[in-house]
């Protein structure tokens, strides 16, 4: 009785409260070309000095090399009414709000000297007698990014490069001893992605996986990935110590994942889910990509084979 | 049957007619507003009782009003000829409150066994309500019975309410009411915390205590205490680095008030002070953004009124103050949670761009103002001005900067709203009226941040114009009103880029409402057959700062539609009610790309709210049956809401790619009892 009132209860609240219908919010699926994850090298980096974009674009039959990337950089910022890190005007590649600068996967660009002036803290410059310019807003983390796009394949994709920016509007000590102990943020780094019986843990052969079967997977990564960096509490003038936030996103192009995303805990140096494998013969891709929330990157691709 | 009744023209007399009714017989009143043209509605206890939907809330049955949009799912408020709930004000008696509902808007936030009635004043109101661009929400207590004690309680689905009323000593009354709302610890006990988890319960409490004194010499006094709070919470399991995890939203407020009245030959006097406080605090996180948003506030303020009836003139000076001293603490997303005007879209990740500020806004108004209903023969001349001295400051005008000491302002703004308006009794059954006025209001405390908002914003204004005609025939009454409102210098997203610091938000935007609305209604008192049909066709548009072209309101509902049906007889009532709107607009979604470095696609947008959400339909039955059992009074009630099961759009919901939707859909057929026992 207590079930059946339970159920009723249930179904009263869920209805009380709307109802969602059922819509495939995943993105873990890869069905046709996209761009899963950039990396830049570094991820971050100051006004003026180059950077190496590698994009991994995954298609249903593995990575391609991608040589049609199309690269350019947006040239002016989201308005405040756009609540998007990206601008419309960039998104639809309008002349003035693009500079394209490569075509290809791997391509190095030079990030604009003005990129702190139009995407960081120091705000537009202005005329004398002008009222100054409200410079672009941080995220958590303190930073500021200049959108890279990306247009492969008639998909659009963007990615971001941190910008090493100098502090404003703090005190002088508070500047010197912010340069002195930021580290400009690295890429996380994978170090591998297993496969394993899901009720055993037995390593498995991935070229020779049962078809329909549940396969755990861990995917584990080196202790140093989640870095440590300061910022600056503009309230208190004062610089706190944070840890990066790391998360974990899967891709695949066949079967299905039990979860498409891990946000990592602090301190956590593996994640794991499970992959059901489908039931047709044939070789499938899986992609991981480990993210901080600076915007460092690293991705790794794994081939399992049902034969 | 009263459904919704076309309320007074005058609605500056509003408080001075309400406070000298007689003393009702007991909870239930019913309001016999006359008929009249001016696009105001009211509703009574009673009315609400009969008003199938509503379940016997009086808010949710103003909602049938003409000249009232349909509310969005868990809005907090009305929408009134074009403007937000936020452009409203809500009184109760006589006291601004910060909403009209609980959280969920599935309650008024007074107990309905403590409310008499309540007035919809969508716009061209009198000169004695001000510091609304919008309309004006008028919300009266019962007042008790001076002869004999009642109590009553009651139970639904949602809540339980306890209420008493009765003569204290030889000259005052008491009437004490409050409610609980338990569907949250409902779902605490019998579902599972997984469910728990994703189905947002709101938990609500409310109540009210008022005492009054007939003083000697036509004088009385009343001492009242009124309160609510709101708790709803939400933590979902996240498929995405962008989904909602965290969703914690409360809000309570409370006020006491001491209203004095005398009444002589030398006219009616008001005196009405009152205090409070309001507390809200929002907490999200959305992936990797936090949004907190809390305030605290003290609220003080008086109302003071003298009118003369001079050889069957209406003459009445007034003064109208209110301050608000806030503490505000904001950090995080720029542009959560969402303002009119905002392109979201719903499940989309927020920009990353963050904030943190606290400000110490104080904003205050002392607005004296006299108005005038005079006649001669059919015709009659309301003419009436308001002078507003207000007061906005606050502790920042840029945004934080360290331990730099911030640098305040204050700046007063001094605004003359006239109002005026002309009636006509063409014939003993036909009345025609044409009203018009100027209105203003503060900024609002939170958008004074120079970090979020900006603390540079000016009033926003409104000049509203209505003309309208009402008759009343063999028990049939019809009110009709044709509507233009302008509004002006509303604060708005800056649209440069890289606006001027300090100036996230600029006063430059624009509204244009305008429409027709009517109303016919039969009532069945005591018995019989009543009814009542609304009909509102309407343009609502909004305007960015800098835009050339106007886009439609977030809120705009060309077509609002309210037939409520009932057949009371002496011991059972059954009604019905159909309600039909104008889905409301969206933006649609033309694409999109991928955001490498959230993991998650975003839309690209196209033209602002250019598509409509379908339709919305629902058909709501009530039944109710009461027995007598001595003194006491038992009434059972049965409310269906979307008796035909048909599933209304609330919302577009999109695939993660963005390459396929679908809708969310609203409540379907629910059924809910009631009970209540009256001594």
């Amino acid at each position: 009785m207590r079930s059946l009132a339970s159920r009723l209860l249930t179904l009263a609240l869920v209805l009380a409260s709307g109802c969602s219908p059922e819509i495939d919010r995943s993105i873990a699926l890869v069905t046709r070309p996209r761009v899963l994850a950039v990396q830049a090298e570094p991820p971050e980096s100051p006004p003026g000095s180059s950077a190496v974009y590698t994009a991994l674009a995954a298609t249903p039959t593995g990575v391609q090399p991608a040589a049609g990337i199309a690269w350019s950089l947006c040239a002016s910022p989201a308005q405040p009414s756009e609540d998007s890190p990206v601008s419309s005007a960039c998104v639809l590649a309008d002349a003035a709000a693009t500079t394209n600068l490569a075509t290809g996967n791997g391509v190095s660009l030079v990030t604009p000297v003005s990129a702190c002036d139009e995407f960081g803290p120091l705000g537009m410059p202005t005329l004398s007698g002008s009222p100054a310019t409200q410079a672009s807003a941080p995220d958590v983390t303190g930073g500021y990014y200049q959108p890279v796009r990306l247009l492969w394949d008639q998909a659009l994709s963007f990615a971001f490069e941190r910008l090493a920016c100098p502090p404003v509007g703090v005190p002088l000590d508070l500047a010197q001893a912010y340069r002195a102990a930021y580290r400009p943020n690295q890429n996380p780094q994978l170090l591998a992605v297993s496969a394993n019986g899901d009720g055993d843990g037995a390593p498995l052969d991935v070229t020779a996986l049962a078809p329909g079967s549940t396969i755990a997977l861990t995917a584990s990564w080196t202790p140093d990935s989640a870095e440590s960096y300061v910022t600056i509490d503009v309230e208190q003038d004062v610089l706190l110590t944070q840890t990066e936030t790391l998360w974990l996103a899967w891709f695949v192009t066949g079967g299905q994942l039990a979860s498409d995303y891990a946000l990592c805990p602090a301190g956590a140096t593996s994640a794991a889910n499970r992959w059901q494998a489908p039931a047709a013969p044939g070789t499938y891709y899986l992609w991981t990509v480990l993210h901080d929330d600076r915007g460092g990157v690293d991705f790794a691709t794994t081939s399992l084979t049902i034969p | 049957m009263g459904a919704v009744a076309v309320a007074s023209f005058a609605t500056g007399l509003c408080l001075a007619q309400v406070a000298s009714a007689p003393p009702p017989s007991s909870f239930e009143t019913v309001v016999t507003a006359p008929p009249a043209p001016d696009g105001a509605s009211s509703v009574g206890a009673a009315g609400a009782n009969d008003v199938a939907g509503a379940a016997g809330d009086l808010g949710r049955a103003l909602e049938n009003a003409p000249g009232v949009a349909r509310m969005a799912p868990a809005s907090g408020g009305l929408v009134l000829w074009g403007s937000t709930p936020e452009e409203s004000r809500v009184l109760l008696d006589g006291v601004e409150i910060p909403a009209l509902f609980h959280f969920g808007g599935w309650r008024t936030v007074v107990p309905s066994a403590a409310l008499r009635d309540a007035s919809v004043l969508p716009g061209a109101f009198a000169a004695s309500f001000g510091r609304a661009s919008g309309g004006i929400v008028d919300v009266h207590s019962a007042d008790a019975d001076a002869q004999a004690h009642h109590a009553q309680v009651q139970a639904d689905l949602l809540d339980a309410s306890a209420g008493a009323s009765g003569p204290l000593g030889s000259q005052g009354n008491y009437l004490g009411a409050a409610r609980f709302g338990y569907l949250n610890y409902l779902q605490s006990a019998v579902t599972s915390a997984e469910s728990r988890a994703l189905v947002p319960m709101p938990a609500y409490r409310d109540g009210l205590v008022k005492t009054t004194f007939d003083l000697d010499q036509g004088r009385r006094l009343t001492l009242e205490v009124f309160a609510a709070s709101d708790r709803s919470q939400l933590a979902l399991a996240p498929d995405s680095p962008t989904d909602a995890l965290i969703y914690t939203n409360t809000r309570s407020f409370w006020r006491a008030l001491a209203h004095f009245r005398q009444t002589d030959e030398a006219g009616t006097t008001d005196v009405l002070v009152f205090a409070g406080t309001d507390r809200a605090q929002l907490d999200e996180q959305l992936g990797l953004v936090p949004v907190a948003l809390h305030s605290e506030t003290v609220v003080m303020g008086t109302r003071i009124m003298h009118g003369l009836a001079l050889s069957g003139q209406w003459l009445e000076i007034g003064l109208d103050g209110l301050v608000g001293v806030w503490s505000i603490a904001e950090h995080g997303s720029l542009t959560l949670p969402p303002r009119e005007g905002d392109e979201t879209i719903f499940g989309a990740p927020p920009g990353g761009a963050t904030g943190s500020d606290n400000w110490h806004p104080v904003l205050g108004e002392i607005a004296p103002y006299a108005l005038a209903d005079l006649h001669w023969g059919r015709f009659a001349l309301r003419p009436g001005v308001r002078v507003a001295d207000a007061l906005v400051s606050s502790d920042r005008t840029l945004p934080p900067t360290g331990l730099t000491p911030p640098v305040g302002f204050s700046r007063t703004i001094w605004t003359v709203e006239p109002r005026l308006a002309m009636g006509l009794a063409a014939t003993p059954w036909l009345a025609l009226d044409a009203a018009a006025g100027v209105h203003h209001q503060l900024p609002d405390a939170t958008d004074l941040s120079p970090v979020f908002g900006s603390p540079s914003l000016g009033e926003s204004r409104a000049e509203d114009a209505v003309l309208s005609a009402a008759m009343q025939r063999s028990g049939l009454a019809l009110a009709t009103a044709a509507f233009v409102r302008e509004l002006t210098d509303l604060p708005a997203r800056n649209p440069n880029p890289q606006p001027a610091l300090a100036q996230e938000l600029v006063s430059g935007g624009q509204g244009r409402s305008y429409g027709a609305q009517l109303a016919i209604r039969r009532d069945a008192a005591p018995t019989g057959l009543g009814g009542q049909l609304s009909y509102t066709l309407s343009r609502s548009l909004r305007r960015a700062p800098g835009e050339s072209d106007w886009r439609l309101f977030d809120y705009d509902q060309t077509h609002v539609l309210a037939a409520v049906l009932g057949y009371r007889a002496r011991r059972w009532f059954a009604g019905a009610r159909l309600r039909y709107a104008t889905g409301m607009p969206r933006t649609p979604v033309v694409g999109a790309y991928y955001d490498s470095s959230a993991g998650e696609y975003r839309p690209i947008l196209g033209a602002q709210n250019s598509i409509r959400l379908p339709a919305f339909v629902e058909l709501d039955l009530r039944a109710e049956r009461s027995w007598q059992l001595r003194s006491l009074r038992l009434t059972m009630s049965l409310d269906v809401l979307d008796a035909t099961d048909h599933e209304n759009a609330e919302e577009i919901i999109y695939s993660g790619d963005y390459s396929h939707h679908a809708y969310v859909t609203g409540l379907p057929l629910l059924a809910a009892l009631g009970l209540r026992l009256e001594i």
